[in-house]
């Protein structure tokens, strides 16, 4: 999509916590380069790689700060001018420290490289950074991401941008937004362990197999389909892990408007059977459908591909069951029985 | 693989048990992750109609979740429950296990993970009785008491945890009266009771009404007001951890002096804590009959809904919280006039109800709940003789803590009596008596060694560095003739507090160059 571009910030590095800082973050870095990979791919957001600004954070000297992230969409800016004037979506994703407002419960200081309790203004306003760029009226769709905490504390004033158009430009009120923040108000957000054995944001992790089609439902991943993917898959990932976590998604988009579209991709899983499970067991899709019947007293290991999806399996006597999901993003998945 | 077009509905009503109407969200997905509408939904149970196949219900409680898979190809029936007694076990859905310090319990034991009866049964027993003679020769007895349970999440939890300390782990408590003077040390056993084994502690007192202070003076120091009203039990319960968990705090304010773990008031209170806690101000309806008519005789109830209420922009049942606080304050919590709490709800009902119509003079002791305490901190913007300079409220401006729905901030060694109206010292400039000293630039308030010491404080105080102070220092930096009207209004926080900080760099900057 060559009228597509995209700011991608993942901090890990802050000021130390012995200055009054913030702890080191595993998974911000890790989460953007998952993001500008999955955005850079032809099957994924196909955004060409000059229009996708991707900034991560260094412990020495600590940045980002606020003006190398100003200057990203002025480039952007500048890039759209020379096409035109016109885009067709931006991707704003922040991974990082965050901070809620006392005196606004939407809006969420994204907290720069330098935050401290000394540097308490050293971050970035949510919701002016959205609504400012929605004034300039360049872009059909905002898809505006944050994946940090939102607890609050004191005196917590983050910053509009630097930049700003004198006047909003008429298209503004026109642009359709997706805004999604990793959890609610006042709670927080969680890195889990990948299963690369890296850490992650559990959010983002969820984005991104929603992207990849674990959302999609008819070859497509809609707005809606996205959002509900999102509250369904984020609490259950931070459970696993032993935390809560719900997320808080809005969007402007109508009718469940397809936002990418994705691949019908297979997964292999391996069924294993307890040595009691000697009954024919059916698999059975989410419409109730019969996939196969399977005779585990013949072999206890058995694979086979599944679209993604809910299934249950069945003791065809003892009527016992299990349900599992499977996802576009896991190859190979165990099922025991 | 066949697939199904039938266009056959059926029935999913899934009922949500008493004791859960008011706590309970249910969301319904399908096998394509997307969420189904309910056709009908109350509190008490929502009805959808479905194409078959397979579903997920979500069991949503206090952003803790419970999902249950179900297969649709009937009508069915499912009952949120923790009681297997009133439906077959399969049609059961639990809710998710909740964690609270209070030891809250329902019709199955696991829906409180953390209630384990080795915790409950004593905390039962000791709310019941004394474990400490309070003896004052200034009071007349009254009825009331103050009930202290602080436990660790399970006896595994403490054991892991008290191998690294160097002492017991009630030691580092006391509690004080309102003007600092010290009730009890929990250094020693005396006047507790303590299970070293299991990992618990209980105090309990009959204590004139008034506000006292539990402060903890170990790592991440602490304190926290709690207050006893005429005729009523305070009922305090902590989660300890490697510190204290203050953010788990539960208060509860009991016509009895017993505590009931399955009161269905206490639950109510234990999600509106944490609601509160994550700005939603919206309170169910018959919940609020229920704060509003005194069904379960409950100020502790009452106060939570009505604080929620005032400070959300609901209008619809403006009279009903009129009935509420004048209850609160005439009836139910008569002769407790002076409870910072019911002067906070006072500001906060005046200024949902657009008028300036609350009592001005200065608040004494501070509110239980963080939400009171930021009403008064931030009428005192405009009305700055509610908290009076040197107060404890006027302290915790600067230390309050955030994690917590109740109002704690670090201990304040000494209560000073408050001056309303405070002296020129030595280090301000002399300004004539018509002049408010809070509205005009510092340059003509402060001397210039004065101004330049603050100025230079971001790397040179002596004094303890905390985010007023800094951003106070930054402010003079960009314009040293501020007035201390304009450095409260952008901070939210009183002028007495900015011309007491301003005392204080004052003395400091003696005998710097």
């Amino acid at each position: 999509m060559e009228k597509d571009f995209a700011i991608i910030i993942g901090i890990n590095d802050y000021t130390p916590t012995t200055q009054k800082g913030l702890k080191t973050l595993q998974g911000a870095v890790n989460d953007a380069n998952k993001l500008e990979t999955w955005l850079a791919s032809a099957t994924g957001g196909n955004v060409p790689g000059a229009n996708i600004k991707k900034i991560i954070s260094s412990p020495n000297p600590l940045k980002p700060l606020q003006d190398e992230i100003d200057d990203a969409f002025l480039e952007i800016e500048t890039a759209i001018q020379a096409k035109g004037g016109s885009a067709r979506r931006l991707y704003f994703y922040f991974a990082g420290h965050g901070l809620g407002t006392l005196d606004n419960t939407t809006n969420t200081a994204l907290c720069l490289a330098n935050w401290s309790e000394y540097r308490r203004q050293s971050a970035l306003s949510s919701e002016d950074y959205k609504d400012s760029i929605k004034q300039y009226g360049y872009f059909e769709e905002i898809f505006f991401v944050a994946d940090c905490c939102r607890n609050t504390k004191i005196n917590i004033k983050p910053k509009a941008p630097t930049f700003s158009i004198p006047v909003p430009a008429q298209a503004a009120g026109q642009t359709k937004m997706f805004v999604a923040y990793a959890t609610q108000y006042q709670d927080q957000s969680y890195e889990v362990e990948s299963v690369e054995s890296e850490m992650r944001g559990a959010f983002t992790t969820v984005l991104i197999e929603g992207l990849n089609g674990g959302a999609a439902n008819n070859g497509n991943v809609g707005a809606d389909d996205l959002r509900d993917f999102l509250i369904k898959e984020t609490p259950e990932l931070a459970k696993k892990q032993g935390y809560k976590q719900i997320p808080d998604i809005s969007h402007t988009y109508s009718n469940n408007t397809a936002l990418v579209s994705a691949q019908v991709v297979q997964s292999v899983v391996n069924f294993t059977f307890g040595a009691a499970r000697n009954n024919l067991v059916e698999i059975i899709d989410g419409e109730l459908n019969v996939v196969e019947t399977y005779d585990p007293s013949q072999k206890k290991n058995y694979s086979r591909p599944l679209p993604k999806g809910l299934y249950l399996l069945r003791d065809t006597v003892t009527d016992e069951n299990k349900s599992f999901q499977v996802s576009p993003s896991q190859n190979n998945f165990n099922v025991n029985f | 693989m066949s697939t199904s077009k039938s266009s056959i509905r059926f029935q999913l009503r899934i009922r949500v048990a008493d004791e859960f109407k008011y706590l309970v969200k249910i969301v319904v997905f399908d096998s394509g992750n997307r969420i189904v509408s309910p056709i009908e939904k109350s509190r008490y149970q929502y009805q959808f109609q479905l194409k078959k196949g397979l579903y997920t219900v979500r069991v949503e409680m206090n952003a803790e979740i419970n999902d249950k898979v179900i297969t649709v190809d009937a009508d069915k029936e499912y009952l949120v429950s923790s009681e297997y007694s009133s439906s077959s076990q399969s049609n059961i859905i639990e809710p998710p296990q909740q964690f609270s310090s209070a030891l809250l319990s329902g019709g199955n034991i696991k829906t409180y993970g953390s209630s384990h009866e080795y915790y409950t049964y004593p905390a039962i027993d000791l709310s019941k009785r004394d474990t400490f003679t309070y003896n004052s020769n200034n009071t007349s007895p009254s009825n009331s008491s103050l009930f202290i349970f602080m436990r660790f999440p399970s006896i595994d939890k403490y054991n892991s945890l008290r191998s690294k300390w160097a002492k017991s782990f009630y030691q580092d408590f006391e509690i004080v009266d309102e003007f600092g003077e010290q009730i009890l040390q929990f250094d020693s056993r005396s006047g507790l009771e303590v299970n070293e084994n299991d990992g618990w502690l209980a105090f309990n007192a009959m204590l004139p009404n008034g506000i006292y202070y539990l402060i903890y003076h170990g790592n991440e120091p602490r304190q926290i007001p709690i207050y006893v009203f005429k005729n009523w039990h305070t009922q305090f319960f902590m989660t300890l951890g490697e510190v204290p968990l203050f953010g788990t705090t539960r208060i509860f304010i009991s016509a009895y002096r017993e505590f009931n773990p399955k009161a269905e008031t206490n639950k109510y209170i234990d999600i509106l804590l944490d609601k509160l806690q994550n700005g939603d101000y919206s309170v169910d309806e018959e919940l609020i009959e229920i704060a509003a008519y005194g069904k379960y005789e409950s100020p502790m109830l009452g106060l939570i809904c009505s604080y929620a209420y005032f400070k959300s922009p609901q209008t619809r049942n403006d009279n009903l919280f009129n009935i509420i606080t004048q209850n609160m304050q005439r009836v139910i919590l008569k002769d407790n006039d002076e409870s910072p709490d019911l002067r906070a709800l006072n500001i906060l009902a005046a200024e949902h109800f657009s008028n300036t119509n609350f009592e001005k003079t200065a608040v004494k002791g501070t509110p239980m709940l963080r939400i009171g305490f930021e009403a008064i901190k931030n009428a005192s913007v405009k009305n700055r003789r509610l908290i009076s300079k040197n107060s404890i409220n006027d302290f915790i401006s600067e230390t309050l803590y955030y994690d917590s729905p109740f109002n704690t901030f670090k201990p304040i060694p000494v209560y000073k009596k408050p001056k309303d109206e405070p002296e020129l010292e030595k280090g301000f400039k002399e300004i004539g008596p018509k002049v408010d000293k809070f509205e005009i630039g510092i340059q003509n308030l402060l001397k210039p060694n004065v101004i330049n010491f603050i100025k230079s404080s971001y790397v040179d105080s002596e004094s303890e560095k905390n985010w007023v102070r800094t951003t106070i220092s930054d402010m003079l930096n960009q314009n040293d003739n501020i007035s201390i009207n304009d450095i409260s209004s952008q901070l939210s926080l009183s002028g007495n507090t900015i011309s007491r900080i301003f005392d204080e760099w004052k003395k400091e900057s003696k005998g710097k160059k």
